[in-house]
């Protein structure tokens, strides 16, 4: 059953190519009006997912709900309503600009002209070039106003960002924050930048070997995911800790990247012979104790 | 309505991105041709020319097409564009739809404006000799073009590999025009068959129907895979290797279709001059001995005569060679040059050789070439019996020559060229009441007579007989008709037996066919007919292979067996000459070679074997004999000893 | 120098082995039914497969070594090393002909074993053909199968080994396999095209028409064999040596392109 407060819903999901796992049992709700960021490794299955999302490959098993519309049945429907702006979007060289904005408008029937041409002028895109020898930057926001133009309430960014310099980056995030926020759209965003992603997003969901291993909103992570770095006492063994995502020991030292750092703080102050350290971590540092980190216990 | 609107926006794309290959394909097909067909009418003294686009069309439009097809998916789809194309609300079956119709408007926009071009040429009579266009000649070219444009456009939407897509609908191509060669049943959905001149006949409605077939499976398929999201890998390796074991396989296809060719056991050069008449050979057999003989061009030309004996191994023992002078002193009463001919070669009941012959008048011009002179020009006929005995020399053991009547205008009765003048018992002249005018009377001489043998008999001949001459193992009077809407008569008689001739009921006169069995025997696809008989059974070659047939009273011949050529085989295969050997083995002789048949079951006449002996086309002297286990051919200056084939060796067909 | 040119021909010898293989089964295999089956005399059968076919499998060997790198993208790779574009061309050129000679031999060998299967026939002296000719000439070498299939097998590797020089490097260019091969197709198509100028009577066009690499072959059975020699050195030295020797230069290297 889709809930209406969700713009997205997957429901145990499953995708394989031959004999490989891609998605095993994804499980997703994304709110309307979030900024929702989307992060894995390459090749933990972001892009077939989104694939999935927008119809344009067919689940094994489960089933994704977008804006109401089930993707595996209703797939063209669904595409006129979802912007999608995909990772390295090549277009048709030969066209011009102003050639591929019309031929495109015509599959939308909310297409806004007014909006299209407003976007082209604030990207400084010549109507005249060729979509050929557009730069990276240029056929990146190319791509941008082609999602955004016909006034999608959804749109689907697939790594938007990759190959652009820091400039350019920045100017792109920009554009896509100002266009949307305002009118409640809901923004899915996938990226492996995730000092990209931190200032913008308001929840994100890290997908690692084909699940969704975490799923809740940034500042939630930040207060609950923490570091806790204390000096044990001799022949000290660490404690059973739930919720704990990285242990490191070195040099007589333990570090424990833990999700909740009150209960771990108040099991671990007994066998520390100094203060028990708890610090904050950036997103970066969260995504990558949830991904790679060393959850085995050994005696440091 | 918005589903449609979307599948025109495609196509309008799909259009603009064709642009190319539609400028190709009008260059290539229409203005260059053009250019070269005005160029011809200007240049050329008769101010004619042919369609130069029309048969280029005809030998690339198929390449053309097939790389439109797999143009028009492969450069959007399997590369990075595909995916922005398919991320907007199309189907990817619309995508299909617009690309189909798109190239189907492309090969058939093309086929119409060159057609319309050479129709237009040939109304106005540019065009030499029978090179005519009109608005049914595209239909065999719009079946292949659209084949391939659909099969490569099927493999490109299947692989969406540009390189893959293109060989294999080339593969798919090369089969089906080399299928027909293969196998006769694939004849009737052949492309080249078509164009090989049976327009309008039930051939070219089963092509219509195959290539209807074709584009609906492939249009369907193309349909189906476009939403697959796996396609077909084939990389250069495996294509490589699919393409090379096909060919590898067909060609042993066809060379099994045909057979091989009879083993090689010896050779031996007979003469050791170059220059022979190759219609002039002889040859006769003596149990194991042979006996060769044949006309020399050099400058002392002759007669050699060759003899040797073939061993139960095929080698080729005891080879003795003779040269019989062939010019001999100036005529006294002309004063011409004279030249013995020889017509005939045989073995008498004593083991002698008997040769039969015309001596000629030939006439030296100033390069020293030598002229036969006509019919009419004639010294006389001459028939002489030979010994050679083993380890001997050639001796003439006696001569004969007609005592020739005195007062009148004598003609030699022959073959064209007088290469052959039937009987080696009976001689045949015939007289005119003026010098080249229409003969009267015919006279047979006997040999056994004596050495100047005076005529046997005098038959006087129809009036209107036109001519009288030996064809097709047959002595032929014809009378020519007197009203010009009729055609001549004739009547056939066995040279060997004159005294029929003398009955007037034997003279049945009727349209001339060179063998009476040819009007009977003769159908569609089989031109020429040559029949050899051998008891109440006829042999029957014509260009679709060999049939046995038996006399079932009153003139007509009931077919009971045949043995159909291999389409394959059929391409080398020129007018058959069939001769008997013996009770199991037929002989065709063509211009490419001799075909050997196992004919000792009537009922199943089968091909045995064949060799690319270079005989003459109409062979008057056996230039192939059998031994038990041997085939002796005499191919110009060179004996051939080839294996006989066994009936357990029967090959395909 | 020695040691990077013998890596660069073992790497080719690695990555083209199995356009070897592949030449090498499928022309012996027809060589060989042909010259079995003798269905058209051994010299026709010479010329048409060290001819057309010969051809074919000189596309097949010179549309792949660049080509195929390119579209695999280890032409950047390999241009990073420290060894130039002569060199890396001259290695792939000779393992090229290399398989190519290799190949025409051993389909020589095959043809001579199938010959001999069916026992070897001489062809008979036809008044009025290139047989007929005096003992100074080439023709001598049809009547004789063994002998006409080695000459032709000589001849025509010698040809195709000009061709595949040319082509090879004018391949250089193209940027994937299709464009490869296509190229090929179109180029020999307009070789052969340049051929019927041989019958023409105009002196000046047949000499233009002796230029083409694949004259020799088509001449073979009707010139007088003491041009042959002659005619066969000209071309190695026109399309073989002078296109190599042009290879290292900045023209060259111009066209090849990055």
């Amino acid at each position: 059953m889709s809930n209406p407060m969700n713009a997205i819903q997957v429901e145990s999901l499953r995708k394989n190519f031959g004999r490989q796992e891609i998605l095993r049992g994804v499980n997703l709700d994304v709110p309307a009006g979030s900024i929702f960021g989307f992060l894995g490794l390459n090749g933990a299955g972001k892009t077939t997912l989104i694939r999935m999302l927008l119809g344009l490959l067919r689940p094994d098993a489960g089933r994704c709900v977008v804006d109401g519309i089930d993707s595996a049945t209703k797939a063209l429907e669904l595409r006129r309503r979802v912007g999608y702006m995909a990772e390295n979007q090549t277009m048709y060289g030969w066209m011009r600009v102003g050639q591929l904005i019309e031929w495109v408008s015509r599959f939308y029937p909310s297409w806004d002209s007014t909006l299209a041409e407003t976007l082209r002028q604030q990207m400084r895109l010549d109507a005249a070039q060729k979509v050929g020898a557009l730069s990276k930057g240029q056929t990146s926001h190319l791509a941008l106003l082609l999602a955004l133009a016909h006034r999608p309430n959804i749109v689907i960014l697939d790594d938007p960002t990759l190959g652009l310099d820091p400039i350019a980056r920045r100017d792109l995030l920009r554009d896509v924050i100002s266009q949307l926020q305002d009118r409640g759209a809901t923004v899915f965003f996938s990226s492996h930048l995730l000092y990209e992603i931190e200032p913008i997003c308001d929840r994100i969901a890290i997908l690692h070997e084909g699940q969704i291993i975490k799923c809740a909103p940034v500042d939630e992570l930040r207060e609950t995911v923490k570091r806790i770095v204390l000096k044990p006492t001799e022949g000290a063994r660490v404690p059973e800790i739930p919720g704990l995502l990285d242990f490191q020991a070195q040099d007589g030292q333990w570090s424990l990247t833990v999700e909740h750092a009150e209960e771990a703080r108040r099991a671990l102050t007994p066998i520390s012979r100094g203060e028990v350290l708890v610090t904050g971590l950036n997103l970066d540092e969260i995504f990558e104790a949830h991904v790679i980190g060393r959850r085995e216990v050994s005696r440091g | 309505m918005s589903a449609v609107w979307n599948w025109c926006n495609l196509v309008r794309k799909e259009w603009r991105e064709s642009r190319e290959v539609i400028i190709a394909g009008i260059v290539a097909f229409w203005i260059c041709p053009t250019m070269l067909e005005l160029f011809c009418l200007a240049l050329n003294g008769g101010h004619d020319t042919f369609p130069i686009g029309w048969w280029a069309l005809i030998a690339g439009g198929w390449l053309y097409a097939i790389i439109a097809g797999a143009n028009m998916v492969c450069r959007d789809w399997g590369r990075a564009e595909e995916h922005f194309l398919l991320a907007q609300p199309v189907s990817p079956r619309a995508v299909v739809w617009a690309k189909l119709v798109v190239g189907a408007v492309l090969v058939v926009g093309l086929i119409a404006i060159v057609t319309a071009w050479e129709i237009a040429l040939t109304r106005r009579g540019v065009f030499a000799g029978d090179s005519e266009i009109n608005w049914q000649s595209p239909i065999p070219l719009v079946c292949v073009m659209a084949v391939s444009y659909m099969l490569a456009f099927t493999a490109a939407v299947m692989s969406r590999q540009m390189l893959a897509s293109t060989v294999v609908a080339c593969l798919v191509m090369l089969i089906w025009m080399v299928a027909p060669l293969l196998s006769s049943a694939m004849t009737r959905f052949g492309v080249l068959i078509f164009w090989s001149g049976a327009r309008g006949s039930w051939i070219g409605e089963w092509l219509i129907i195959l290539s209807v077939c074709v584009v609906i499976i492939c249009a369907t398929t193309s349909l189906l895979y476009a939403t697959r999201e796996r396609v077909i890998r084939l990389g250069n390796k495996q294509l490589a290797w699919t393409v090379g074991l096909i060919v590898l396989a067909l060609f042993s296809v066809a060379m099994t279709e045909v057979g091989s060719s009879l083993q090689v056991r010896d050779q031996a050069e007979l003469f050791e001059t170059s220059k022979f008449d190759l219609g002039s050979v002889r040859t006769v057999q003596r149990g194991d001995r042979f006996f060769v003989t044949c006309y020399d061009y050099s400058h002392e030309p002759g007669w050699v005569m060759a003899t040797f004996r073939v061993t139960d191994n095929g080698r080729i023992e005891g080879l003795r060679r003779f040269l019989v002078p062939g010019i001999l002193p100036r005529d006294p009463v002309h004063g011409e040059l004279l030249r013995d001919e020889i017509t005939g070669l045989a073995i008498n009941e004593n083991g002698q050789l008997v040769v039969t012959g015309i001596r000629l008048h030939v006439v030296r011009d100033q390069r020293g070439n030598l002229w036969i002179r006509g019919p009419g020009e004639f010294e006389n006929l001459w028939r002489a019996t030979l010994s050679w005995p083993e380890g001997g020399r050639l001796e003439v053991a006696s001569r004969a020559e007609l005592a020739l009547p005195t007062n009148e205008h004598l003609r030699y009765v022959a073959s064209e060229f007088g290469s052959n003048i039937g009987s080696l018992r009976y001689g045949y002249l015939t007289a005119s009441v003026s010098e080249g005018g229409l003969p009267n009377k015919l006279y047979v001489f006997d040999w056994q007579d004596g050495p100047n043998p005076s005529p046997r008999l005098e038959i006087p001949l129809p009036q209107d007989t036109s001519s009288v001459r030996v064809w097709g193992g047959k002595l032929r009077i014809r009378i020519q008709s007197t009203n010009p809407r009729n055609q001549d008569r004739e009547a056939t008689f066995d040279f060997d037996q004159p005294e029929t001739l003398l009955d007037k009921r034997n003279r049945s006169f009727h349209s001339p066919t060179y063998n009476l069995q040819d009007v009977e025997f003769f159908r569609p696809g089989g031109y020429y007919v040559q029949v050899a008989e051998r008891g109440e059974l006829a042999y029957v070659s014509d260009l679709l292979g060999l049939r046995v047939a038996r006399h079932a009273g009153r003139g007509h011949w009931e077919i009971v067996g045949e043995t159909r050529a291999a389409p394959l085989a059929m391409l080398f295969r020129l007018v058959p000459q069939p001769k008997i050997l013996d009770d199991s083995l037929l002989v065709e002789s063509t211009e490419r070679g001799i075909i050997a048949y196992d004919v000792l079951d009537p009922s199943k006449p089968k091909r045995v074997g064949f060799f690319n002996a270079i005989v003459p086309r109409w062979p008057g002297g056996n230039p192939v004999l059998a031994t038990k286990r041997h085939l002796v051919v005499c191919e110009y200056n060179m004996i051939t000893i080839l294996d006989r084939p066994t009936n357990a060796k029967a090959e395909s067909q | 120098m020695a040691d990077v040119f013998r890596a660069l021909l073992r790497k080719e010898w690695h990555e083209q082995r199995w356009r070897f293989f592949l030449g090498l089964i499928v022309f012996s295999g027809l060589v060989a039914g042909m010259l079995r089956a003798q269905l058209v005399p051994s010299n026709e059968a010479a010329v048409l497969l060290y001819g057309p076919v010969g051809l074919v499998f000189v596309i097949f060997l010179a549309a792949g070594p660049v080509a195929a790198e390119r579209a695999d993208r280890t032409w950047e790779f390999l241009m990073a090393q420290p060894v130039s574009r002569a060199e890396v061309l001259r290695a792939k050129w000779t393992m090229g002909v290399m398989q190519l000679a290799v190949t025409m031999l051993v389909g020589a060998v095959a043809g001579l074993l199938a010959i001999w299967s069916r026992g070897f026939r001489i062809m008979p002296k036809v008044p009025g053909s290139s047989t007929e000719f005096s003992a100074e000439s080439a023709a001598w070498l049809v009547t004789h199968p063994a002998l006409s299939l080695c000459a032709f097998a000589a001849v025509g590797t010698i040809a195709l080994v000009c061709w595949f020089t040319s082509l090879f490097l004018l391949l250089a260019r193209a940027r994937n396999g299709f464009a490869a091969a296509l190229g090929g197709v179109l180029l020999t198509i307009a070789l052969l095209l340049w051929l019927p100028q041989l019958g023409s009577g105009n002196k000046a066009l047949l000499v233009v028409a002796a230029l083409n690499p694949l004259s020799p072959l088509f001449l073979l059975s009707s010139w007088r064999a003491v041009f042959l020699p002659a005619l066969l050195l000209i071309h190695i030295v026109l399309w073989v040596v002078l296109p190599l020797r042009y290879v290292g230069r900045r023209r060259i290297e111009k066209w090849i392109g990055a």
